[in-house]
This record gives structure tokens, sequence and C-alpha cells, in this order.
């Protein structure tokens, strides 16, 4: 079976007061702004394997692991590293009542905030998920379109402003899976291309059936660079996966090592900083 | 060349005789290449640390040589390793060293083993 399992996160963030640069093409009010380039996979360089420091040990243990390779955990000298600079602590700000400026700042951030779900079909239906930005009602529409073109894009123009996105998304070739695509969604309509069908939320509120509206105006004004982009993307991790796969990790010998550094009873002198303060 | 990061991530689980409620942290510090383990070393707590399996990470974890004492501070290990990541958790246990013994002869389990010999067994000759 041909299941393709692939996870994005597309938010859809706007900025608010934060105008893109005019570049807007005359024939697109939605589009991308950012390069969708993808580099040709560049295989990494080996890399160099680390050796155990000379330093004096003093306890060590040595296991067998799972893989049948040995690791040993060593307690070693004192370290001589400096402190570890102390952790910012939160201030913690008065709670003040939010203004109606602020109020409006963040519905409209809210707004121009999307987390999407989404189950995409063949490359041609996909069932949309999330929530109304301002009451968090849940909202599901089935769309003619292939909402995966946006796999690996986080941001997007629209009449100037700029959005950015997070989706999460799965693939499935109903050819493959028709039964049990039948089984998880027994109720998917058939909608017509391009077509949005809002099957929970409520379809007349503008507000909360702006995100899938957006995201339909996206793909269908960027749709061959997104095609494009995609098939790049599509190479370039098929290209990793073989790469990958005809260079396995292979299970070897390991060794921990962990120095004693401050406050440990190891320690001649577990506070050494302190009185240099 | 591309040198390895050793990548780590450090995890905090009491031991099963746990029952003090002193909430107990840990974190993994990285300051410039460096990592550290570090927890509040709260007094009166004992400190075991834990690696993971590097053949089956996350499921099986083997005892490092260290046994700590809490003394009301922070404790922090320098960490590093010939494995391109690690895992590594923090046990800790409230139960007192029994008068005349120390951390490393006590027996927290009570099995007739002492802590030490559990976690660093002697090498057999």
């Amino acid at each position: 079976m041909d299941m393709m399992g692939t996870a994005l996160a597309i938010s859809l963030f706007h900025l608010s007061g934060i105008h893109a640069e005019e570049q807007t093409p005359t024939t697109a009010r939605t589009y991308i702004q950012e390069n969708l380039e993808v580099p040709t996979f560049i295989p990494p360089a080996p890399a160099v394997e680390k050796e155990v420091p000379a330093m004096r040990i003093d306890s060590t243990v040595t296991v067998p692991t799972a893989s049948s390779c040995m690791l040993t955990v060593i307690r070693g000298e004192a370290s001589t590293l400096p402190d570890i600079p102390v952790p910012l602590v939160p201030v913690l700000r008065e709670t003040l009542p939010l203004t109606p400026e602020d109020m409006a700042r963040h519905t409209d951030q809210r707004r121009h905030t999307l987390q999407l779900g989404a189950t995409v079909f063949d490359h041609r239906l996909s069932v949309i998920r999330w929530q109304h930005p301002d009451t968090g009602e849940s909202y599901e529409a089935v769309c003619g379109f292939d909402v995966s073109l946006l796999s690996g894009i986080g941001q997007f123009v629209r009449d100037g402003e700029i959005y950015s996105l997070m989706l999460m998304h799965s693939e499935y070739d109903t050819g493959h899976f028709r039964n049990a695509i039948l089984r998880m969604f027994p109720d998917l309509p058939e909608v017509p291309p391009d077509a949005i069908t809002f099957t929970k939320g409520n379809p007349k509120d503008p507000i909360g059936t702006t995100p899938v509206t957006l995201i339909k105006d996206l793909i269908a004004s960027e749709k061959s660079h997104l095609t494009t982009y995609q098939e790049k993307r599509r190479i370039y991790q098929q290209d990793a996966a073989s790469w990958k796969k005809s260079h396995p990790v292979l299970p070897r010998d390991e060794t921990i090592w962990l120095r004693p550094h401050r406050g440990s009873r190891y320690l001649a002198d577990p506070k050494p900083e302190a009185k240099i303060k | 060349m591309k040198s390895i990061v050793f990548l780590a991530l450090f995890a905090t689980l009491p031991l099963r005789a746990q029952q003090n409620s002193s909430v107990q942290t840990s974190d993994l510090v990285t300051v410039g290449n460096e990592k550290f383990l570090r927890w509040y070393g709260y007094d009166g707590r004992s400190y075991f640390v834990q690696v993971s399996d590097p053949g089956d990470p996350l499921a099986k974890w083997k005892w490092a040589p260290i046994i700590e004492g809490g003394n009301d501070e922070d404790i922090s290990f320098e960490v590093d390793g010939t494995a391109e990541k690690a895992f590594f958790r923090l046990k800790y246990t409230d139960l007192p060293v029994p008068s005349g013994e120390t951390l490393d002869t006590a027996d927290f389990d009570n099995d007739g083993i002492s802590n030490i010999d559990e976690i660093a067994p002697p090498h057999r000759c």
C-alpha cells in the first residue's frame, strides 16, 4: 500500500501593521513572496569521529548495548569550564487590563494566524480543519484542490499584508486505501475542482471561513509555482532518503563522559568561582 | 569534514520509592559548544544519572557511575561523547541514607547490593 505520510505545518500569521514590499504582481492579490527555490541535495560530508579527551578517569562503567556494541560511561576529573550563566528569571509583569488597542491588535493577529489540519486525497480533494479565530468554533471543509501544494510554505502576502502559515496534513491514495478511507470518512462529499463545501462551522461567517478562502486564492494564484516547487522538494527528499538508505549509521562502541562541574560531591571545591566573586 | 554535533536531552524521573513532592527540575544547558546537565540538588535527596542505550534510545537505560546528594544548590556535570546524540535522565529518591552508611554503601532498593555496586559493578578478576 502506498500511503504518503508527510506532515508539515502552516500557520497563517499576519504581522499587524507590517506590509510587504510593493512587489505585488498586478494580476495576483494573494502571492508567495519568498523564494521557492529548492537546492539540489548534497550528501553531507563524513563526520569526524570524536575521541575521548585526555583526562583522569575517576570511575567507568562499560555495558553491552542493544545493538551488541559496548557503551562506556565515564566519570572524569573535574570540569575546568566556568560557571554556567544563570538562567534568566522571567520577570513577572503586573497584569494590566487590556486596552481597546491591545484587544484590537490581538484580534487582528488571531485572525491572521491560521493553524490548519488537512487530509488530502489523491492530490485532488482536501479535507481542511481549523478554528474560528475569535470564537474557537471548529470548522471543516471539503475542498476541490490540493492543499499539500503549500507544504513548506511558511508565509504569503494578501493585499500587501504578510501572513505566515502552519499546516499539518497527511496524504492518501484512495486507489490503495478505498475501504479504509470509506470507514474514516463515510460521508466524504464529492466537490467540483476549486469548490469548497463546508461540513462543520458556520459557512456564512466571513471571519470563520476566511482561512480556507485565503488558502484557495493562494493556491489558485500560485499553482504553477507551487507545483514546480513541490516537484523539486520531492526530488530533494527522494535523493536525501536514497542517500540515507545507502549510508546507514552502523552501530559501534560509544563513550559518554561526564565531568563534575558545580555542586558535586566529587569536587574538591564545588563552587570555585564563588571565591573569585 | 564536519565534526559530530553531540545532541543531548535530559529528563527527570523519581525512583520507585519516591514520595516527597518537591518538584524536581533538570535541564540541559548549552554554552557555545559545551553541554551541561544541571539540576537543583534538594537537601536530603539523592540523585542517579542514566544514559540511554545507543542501540535502543529512550527504551533502555544504563547507569552512569554517579551518585549525588543534594545540598540545596545546583549540581552540574559537563557532558560529551563520541556518539552523535545522547539522552540522559535523572533519577532521584528522598530515602534517607542510613546511619553509618554513605551514598555509595547504602542500599536504597534493599536488594542486598550497595548503590555503587549496582551502578558501577566492580570488575571481576
